[in-house]
């Protein structure tokens, strides 16, 4: 798992489009947002109820992804592969998400705090 | 960023549907930043109010959704009006082969990953919309052409050839449901002396005029007329007006099946036609000749229905100049029809088509065969034999009755030498002339040129003609009949009793011979015998003049007998034989001969 917490491409990318403030904006969005979307997984794993899970998983992924959550968005392509495929909620990898979703998180805190300063 | 047709093109619109606000913000600001003018919808219902509202030029739709998936939304988005052709992107997921295809199937017009660099992204959307608009600039240049080629710029009304094509599927829609379609073909009373003394402008506003009064014409009371089968498919039948030509219009009028109809329409265009125009301060009236054929009673397609109204248009035209023009019912056909049997009329001049069938005119006395008439038969190659009455009068107006004349004239003499020299028979062959043929003089020179080339005698030719020939061209028949008689070619005057039947006429035209019409004949020898006085007269005057007479018609025996008591020298009629092929007659002859031997009235 050799992959970047944040892919900085992206974070460039989205500099390149000369709005300072959009990177705040898309941060401040993405961890308003992003919560709930963890509750319900991890509302989902606890009481082995698959409702909601796939799409929570699909619209964190997306989420992540458009802000360089390398891998966070690698591992959440993961779960929601073998979710798809095996139907149930018992996947290992589902475990290690909040782990890797706090790790994204801060990261972007720090990204804003660095393009503030 | 600016390109050079940003100024001329309004900026595109594109449409962002996505349940993720971040990635709206992200794409949205990349769009923008690419000159898109945005909006964006959180979910499938949303993106379709948003679009009923206000359609865009392109749509970015995500996939998972809450509500209505992209999948769904796709599909709904493209049962919307306006939204059959705008691009619509699709953010699958690449590794996913399952949702691009089903993207497709959806009807999306092109696909991408999440997670792109929404700068790349913002670009294909741009191509996107550029070859959509090419596309559109393509078929709108299309639709112009189509609109040049069909409609006429100065009234926006369909051309002829619209006119054309909409007649075409108006009679196969009449055929199937045997309903009836008319047509309409106007034109405007001195309209050229209009854009003469007024100009074209003042020409223009008077066509702008007519055109808009000729559409105010077709209304619902025209529609009462339809069957209810018509009724039922009334998103097919449409009225339609169009300008034809320089100061001509049609009218197609579906579902009118009868001349009567038709003429309702026609008076009402006229009526209309008639308000007054004041075009600035000056004044124009306004009126109009009109044309009309109804399908399936004088035309059996679109071009015949077309040509048929012009026909009629320009005879009504013809019959009254300026003015208001009444429409004339069923010249239209009566026209056309006979334009086609004088085109046919040529090609049968020039293929030689014609035969002639002789009549024999018999002695009273001794019920010899004294002469025979030729008479002008047309064996059509498709219609089999013309009646003379159909084609002759046309004949006759068109003036190709001099060169079909000419021809009788010469195998009557070739057919009279024939006999002749067969020896059994020495018959006078007796040719009907028209009243045409004298007209240019030369008829006498062709009667010469005629005798002389078959090599027969002069006297072994009589020329019929008419009282009403003798009336129309007097001076003429005149001449050439005291021409004709210094040749030695006897005349006699044809359908006797019919015209004026003036005795002073007789003493101008030197005729040898009376031939008294069939109608005279007909009855003679009924009860209530109301012509037999007039035909006693006629044989007392002719012999009066020392002119021989010839009963026409006869068909029994009882006016044979009268005939023979009031002392008229020949009888032509069915009751003896009727008009023959040469060979048929000849073996007439031969049955006549010998059963007259048997009735002892042979010798002679």
């Amino acid at each position: 798992m050799g992959m970047a917490v944040i892919d900085t491409e992206v974070l460039r990318n989205i500099a390149a489009l000369g709005r300072p403030a959009l990177l705040g904006s898309l941060v401040d969005l993405y961890l308003e947002h992003s919560r709930p979307l963890l509750a319900t997984i991890e509302s989902a794993v606890q009481g082995r109820e698959p409702i909601g899970l796939a799409e929570a998983l699909h619209t964190l992924k997306s989420s992540s992804a458009n802000l360089g959550g390398a891998r966070l968005t690698e591992l959440l392509r993961e779960c929601e592969a073998l979710v798809q495929e095996r139907g149930a909620v018992v996947v290992p990898q589902l475990a290690r998400l909040p782990a890797a979703y706090h790790e994204f998180c801060e990261a972007l805190i720090r990204e804003r705090s660095a393009l503030a300063a | 960023m600016t390109t050079p047709d940003r100024s001329v093109e309004p900026a595109p619109t594109v449409l962002i549907v996505d349940d993720d606000p971040g990635a709206r913000l992200l794409l949205g600001t990349a769009l923008e930043m690419s000159g898109f003018q945005v909006t964006s919808a959180a979910d499938g219902a949303a993106a379709l109010a948003s679009f009923r509202a206000q359609p865009v030029d392109c749509i970015i739709l995500d996939v998972v959704m809450p509500g209505m998936n992209g999948f769904e939304t796709c599909t709904a988005l493209r049962a919307l009006p306006h939204c059959h052709h705008v691009p619509i992107l699709m953010q699958t997921s690449l590794e996913d082969m399952e949702s691009v295809n089903r993207a497709y199937t959806a009807g999306a017009t092109d696909f991408s990953s999440k997670g792109i660099n929404p700068m790349l992204l913002a670009q294909r959307v741009k191509f996107l919309v550029r070859t959509k608009r090419t596309q559109d600039q393509l078929v709108a240049s299309e639709a112009r052409v189509r609109y040049l080629a069909y409609y006429d710029p100065l009234t926006a009304l369909p051309n002829r050839q619209a006119l054309k094509q909409l007649l075409v599927d108006q009679v196969e829609w009449a055929m199937l449901r045997q309903s009836g379609v008319a047509t309409l073909m106007l034109d405007i009373d001195n309209f050229s002396r209009i854009n003469d003394t007024q100009g074209p402008a003042a020409g223009d506003a008077v066509l702008k005029e007519v055109a808009n009064r000729l559409q105010h014409c077709l209304r619902d009371c025209d529609r009462s007329q339809f069957d209810a089968g018509a009724k039922a498919t009334a998103g097919v039948i449409k009225d339609c007006v169009a300008r034809t030509g320089g100061d001509e219009f049609g009218l197609v009028l579906p579902g009118v099946s009868t001349a009567e109809a038709a003429d309702s329409v026609a008076r009402r265009v006229q009526l209309t036609l008639a308000r007054p125009l004041i075009i600035g301060d000056q004044e124009y009236p306004l009126s109009a000749a009109i044309g009309i054929s109804v399908f399936p009673l004088d035309a059996a397609d679109a071009e015949a229905l077309i040509n048929n109204a012009d026909a009629a248009m320009h005879h009504a035209k013809k019959a009254h100049v300026g003015g208001m023009e009444f429409f004339k019912k069923s010249i239209s056909a009566r026209a056309a029809k006979r334009m086609s049997l004088e085109s046919q009329l040529r090609k049968a001049v020039e293929r030689q088509e014609f035969v002639l069938h002789y009549q024999p005119r018999l002695s009273l006395d001794t019920l010899q065969v004294e002469a025979v008439e030729a008479l002008l038969r047309w064996p059509h190659p498709q219609r089999g034999l013309v009646p003379p009455d159909e084609f002759i009068p046309i004949a006759e107006q068109s003036g190709l009755i001099v060169e079909i004349g000419d021809w009788v004239l010469r195998e009557a003499c070739s057919q009279a030498k024939r006999w002749h020299d067969l020896d059994t028979s020495s018959w006078q062959v007796a040719v009907n002339v028209s009243g045409v043929q004298f007209r240019d003089g030369s008829l006498v020179r062709r009667v010469e040129d005629a005798i002389a080339s078959a090599g027969i005698h002069p006297g072994g030719i009589e020329l019929e003609f008419t009282e009403g020939a003798l009336i129309e061209y007097s001076s003429a028949v005149s001449k050439a009949v005291t021409s004709l008689k210094e040749l030695g070619v006897a005349t006699a005057l044809d359908d006797f009793g019919t015209g004026y039947s003036s005795m002073s006429y007789l003493r101008h035209f030197p005729v040898d011979t009376l031939k008294i019409d069939r109608l005279f004949v007909r009855d003679i020898a009924s009860r209530n015998a109301g012509n037999a006085p007039l035909v006693d007269a006629i044989i007392a005057m002719a012999k009066s003049l020392g002119l021989a007479t010839v009963a026409e018609g006869v068909e029994t025996d009882a006016q044979w007998q009268y005939l023979r008591d009031r002392d008229a020298d020949q009888v032509q009629g069915y009751l003896f034989c009727k008009p023959l092929s040469i060979i048929d007659l000849e073996r007439w002859h031969t049955d006549w001969l010998l059963s007259n031997q048997d009735r002892g009235v042979g010798a002679a």
